[in-house]
């Protein structure tokens, strides 16, 4: 079992956003959830990733069967955990080829590996860019530092094919792309399903449009904290043919 | 522009001028030229008179200096020299290669400065205040002092009056200085609460490029107190690089003043960096005298423990068309304490002046206390002026970003650290005291 979440209660300043989720994502498997804004599919993200502004109040998280919920936020990663962030924040002064090569190699010391050279990641680097059409140029700079939208949801994926994560949670990824910028991010992400047929995703979404793109095995429906629907790739389709507001009155799956 | 200096009689008497005084006039005005020691006397009355700046004196609102008042501190003589080995000196220097050096103990000349005036290039000129003859007494007349005024500058005051050696560096019209000049001033700690005061002057003529390091150091941890004054005459079209390092020991009290007088077409860049010193004081003072000049400014202070340091700028803007950028970081643990008080003028005529200003701390607890001034006065009306200054914690979201892909927290809060600290280290020109200076700021960090 990839990551099994039971229950799981959190909230953020005294108000409560997660209200009993419950999900099962088992090795090789896409899945997505669907909700509006203020559903709690983002903090939902968050919480997995482990940001300490948001406060777990109940339920379980395991991840590969162990405690996720006890680790901090750097173990999470380096035992196979990638969050790619809806706003991916800047980092000027800190260059991408440092910064990547420093969480290539932490991952790599934690897994019983050894450390890579410069010369070594470089030529990984620039192996991966190509996956995602980022320009060389655009990494001798600092983190997304005056990247535009579409640029900076390719670094996260670009970053995703570097670390080579286990399970990768996607939050909206697709908010703010254009339709091209929509189908490298997809090549890129349908690449690295490809590339292990173990590997599991979560992909956070308000519309149906990445789907298309990126066809998940199971869809979600997230309303108020729950996941009050589950079902097959259909189902997406059918949220969007008759909106969130027909799923209101069901019943936590 | 004069501040207003203590009158109060009480503050006046402080045992170590009067001690001080009377062991210089016994030695007698010998050691130094007759104009050195005109200077001295009337240094010495400004400071009986004056005394040291209060509390109450906006000027150094933030940064209490009874230590200094109170001090049994004790005058430094040539005899310091041959204390400090060879071999001390040099572990305490910066490991820099390609540089001319020179070293002194509690503010005394250490070095041959006749072996080293040998190695210098043509045009070049190195002197030993103390030993500087007739031939050089016209540069002294024309230069020496001529930027300080010593009734508002209590620390331009204070070394003035108890000054016995110094350096001087000329370099001539069109020269080059090929390799910058490093001087590492180390204090000797031979007996607590020595008192020291380097003296440096420095004359870029037209079209002359130099560049000089002055190094603060430390042979053991006993308190001292050092009042440096370093003047540098900039030239039409000529340019100078100026460092000053301050790895002052954790019990030593220092105020420098580096003052900068510039002539039309000329640059100055004047870096500062603050590693150690319980209580240091910084003050630069550039004038751009001429039209089309270029002055920069970048510090960098990196604090723990119980550590004070006071950077205190006023950059003169007193003609048309000149640019001007000054960039102070600083980086505060502990109980650190930090201040930046930064002053830019802008008189009536000097139109079409480009002044940027940025400040910005870090601080890295709870207790780490900030002070910031900055201070535009601004009486031209076509002027381009911006300033900013920022305080705060490291960025939760940027720290967060780092640890989601398996950065630990110590490192990925070193590398917010050193990025911050990267954007006045990289204005450092030469790449061998960069990262030097880098490794530093990441030594000192080491959290």
């Amino acid at each position: 079992m990839m990551l099994k979440i039971s229950n799981l209660q959190a909230r953020i300043e005294e108000k409560e956003i997660i209200k009993g989720l419950n999900l099962e994502i088992k090795p090789g498997e896409t899945h997505a959830i669907m909700g509006v804004n203020g559903s709690g599919k983002s903090t939902l993200a968050n919480v997995l990733g482990g940001r300490e502004e948001y406060e777990v109040t109940g339920g379980s998280v395991e991840f590969l069967g162990k405690d996720l919920l006890e680790m901090d936020p750097e173990e999470r990663a380096r035992e196979g955990l990638f969050l790619a962030f809806q706003y991916p924040v800047e980092l000027p002064g800190v260059l991408i080829s440092y910064f990547l090569r420093t969480a290539y190699n932490a991952i790599r010391e934690h897994r019983g590996e050894a450390a890579v050279q410069v010369r070594e990641f470089n030529k990984l680097i620039q192996e991966k860019s190509k996956l995602l059409q980022l320009s060389p140029e655009l990494l001798k700079r600092s983190v997304n530092e005056g990247f535009s939208g579409g640029e900076k949801k390719r670094n996260e994926i670009f970053q995703m094919a570097i670390l080579e994560p286990k399970l990768c949670i996607l939050d909206e990824t697709d908010s703010g792309l254009d339709i091209d910028a929509l189908q490298i991010v997809s090549e890129g992400v349908n690449t690295l399903k490809q590339e292990d047929p173990e590997r599991s995703f979560l992909l956070i979404t308000h519309y149906q449009r990445l789907l298309n793109y990126i066809v998940p095995d199971y869809v979600h429906v997230m309303i108020d904290g729950k996941i009050v629907k589950s079902g097959g790739k259909e189902l997406a389709l059918e949220l969007e043919e008759k909106g969130y507001s027909a799923f209101q009155s069901s019943s936590a799956a | 522009m004069k501040e207003a200096m203590s009158t109060d009689s009480e503050e006046n008497t402080i045992p170590w001028y009067d001690r001080s005084i009377r062991i210089l006039e016994e030695k007698g005005g010998s050691q130094v030229p007759s104009l050195l020691h005109e200077r001295r006397l009337e240094a010495q009355a400004t400071l009986l008179r004056m005394g040291l700046p209060s509390a109450k004196s906006e000027d150094w609102k933030y940064t209490d200096i009874r230590d200094v008042r109170a001090g049994n501190f004790a005058l430094a003589m040539p005899e310091s020299v041959s204390q400090v080995d060879e071999d001390v000196r040099q572990l305490r220097a910066l490991p820099l290669d390609e540089v001319y050096r020179i070293d002194t103990v509690d503010g005394f000349v250490a070095t041959h400065l006749t072996q080293l005036q040998a190695a210098l290039p043509e045009g070049v000129e190195v002197v030993q205040l103390s030993e500087a003859s007739a031939s050089q007494s016209q540069l002294l007349e024309q230069y020496f002092g001529s930027s300080l005024t010593i009734t508002s500058d209590s620390v331009a005051a204070l070394n003035t009056a108890f000054i016995q050696d110094g350096i001087v560096l000329k370099v001539s019209k069109g020269t080059v200085l090929d390799k910058p000049l490093y001087i590492q001033h180390i204090s000797s700690g031979l007996s607590d609460h020595t008192a020291s005061f380097p003296r440096l002057l420095v004359v870029v003529e037209e079209g002359a490029q130099a560049s000089v390091i002055e190094h603060f150091t430390a042979v053991t941890g006993s308190s001292s107190f050092c009042a440096s004054v370093s003047e540098l005459f900039v030239g039409k079209n000529a340019h100078l690089s100026h460092y000053q390092v301050g790895e002052d020991s954790l019990e030593n009290i220092r105020f420098s003043r580096v003052m900068a007088h510039q002539e039309k077409d000329s640059v100055c860049r004047m870096h500062s960096f603050t590693f150690g010193g319980k209580l240091v004081r910084n003050e630069v003072h550039p004038s751009l005298l001429g039209q089309n000049g270029r002055t920069c400014m970048y510090g960098l202070s990196v604090l723990k423990h119980n550590q004070h340091v006071d950077n205190h700028t006023v950059l003169d803007h007193a003609v048309p068309h000149c640019e001007s950028d000054e960039r102070y970081k600083g980086i505060y643990d502990d109980r650190s304490q930090g201040v930046f008080c930064g002053t830019i003028i802008v008189r009536p005529d000097a139109q079409k002046t480009n002044a940027i200003q940025n400040n910005a701390a870090v601080v890295l607890s709870d207790k780490a206390r900030i002070n910031a001034k900055p201070q535009l006065k601004i009486w031209a009306d076509d002027v381009k002026c911006t300033h900013g200054a920022t305080v705060g914690a490291l960025d939760m979201q940027q720290l967060f970003y780092l640890r989601s892909r398996g950065v630990s927290e110590r490192d990925a809060k070193n590398m917010l650290l050193r990025a911050f600290a990267g954007d006045v280290t990289q204005e450092i020109d030469l790449e061998s005291l960069r990262v030097l200076i880098e490794d530093r700021v990441v030594e000192k960090l080491s959290l």
